[in-house]
């Protein structure tokens, strides 16, 4: 398939891909435990935890007539944090991120929304920037490969 | 079971003193009484950091066999690995003999690793 651009890129939701998506990244991270000893000259480890944070500006867009069939509209992500009452379990979501269009590139895991952000300004799209936190592991099938 | 042979990630030494009683007198004049001839009370404090759990259950079971703080015991050369001057130096005293001040402490950090924290002080 050769090199990727965003113009491939997805981020889906509810089964359907969040219509106009300008970005997101994924940062995969391990905590690493330290197993030096007195003697030690060189720094040596253990892996731990790992966890994984990501990021996503989505389009301030409303979906027009027909588009609700193939598309989520971001409100849905929106209204996970940016809601009346409380945050609990139940906003969780199952995302899937896709580099390419195939299920080998797909990262599916699920997040919490941690933030997200509403940003209107004279001459440019209205987005609404997010940031998610994955709770548990990437599912199975759900890693690139 | 001797005590595990570990190199230790943290290490600290204090010295001890021989048994000498002091006497402060009105004028402020101060007499000391030396009880005994050999430095006692040497303290050891050592922390296994992130060790796996079967290196740390070690402790638990050489601190059940020396019955806890009641029976004595030397320690292996690697508890002072690390440490370039004369390994006595920060041994127990000569005479002396090292034993638990308290349980060791585990605090589990990982699934299959813990941390240990031992604390031994030398007795006659």
């Amino acid at each position: 398939m050769g090199f990727y651009t965003g113009r491939t890129g997805s981020l889906v939701f509810n089964s359907k891909p969040v219509a106009k998506i300008r970005d997101w990244s994924l940062d995969t991270t391990v905590e690493l435990l330290s197993t030096n000893t007195i003697d030690s000259v060189s720094s040596t480890f253990t892996p731990g935890v790992k966890s994984a944070t990501g990021s996503a500006t989505l389009v301030y867009y409303r979906l027009e007539g027909g588009e609700s069939a193939s598309y989520t509209q971001f409100t849905e992500l929106l209204a996970k944090l940016h809601k009346i009452g409380a945050i609990t379990e139940s906003d969780r979501v199952l995302l899937t991120l896709n580099v390419g269009g195939g299920s080998a590139d797909d990262i599916q895991f699920y997040a919490y929304i941690t933030s997200a952000q509403i940003s209107v300004a004279t001459g440019e799209l209205s987005v609404v920037p997010i940031q998610f936190t994955v709770d548990g592991d990437f599912l199975s099938g759900g890693t690139i490969s | 079971m001797p005590f595990p042979s570990l190199v230790p990630s943290a290490r600290a030494f204090a010295p001890g003193d021989w048994p000498i009683k002091q006497y402060k007198a009105l004028s402020g004049a101060e007499i000391r009484i030396r009880y005994g001839d050999l430095r006692t009370e040497a303290t050891l404090d050592l922390t296994f950091e992130n060790i796996l759990d079967t290196a740390a259950a070690g402790f638990l079971t050489h601190y059940n066999e020396t019955q806890g703080t009641f029976y004595t015991f030397s320690l292996p050369a690697n508890v002072f690995q690390g440490w370039t001057a004369s390994s006595s130096l920060i041994n127990n005293p000569s005479g002396a003999a090292w034993r638990y001040e308290g349980p060791p402490n585990i605090t589990s950090v990982y699934r299959g690793r813990s941390t240990v924290q031992v604390k031994l002080i030398a007795v006659v």
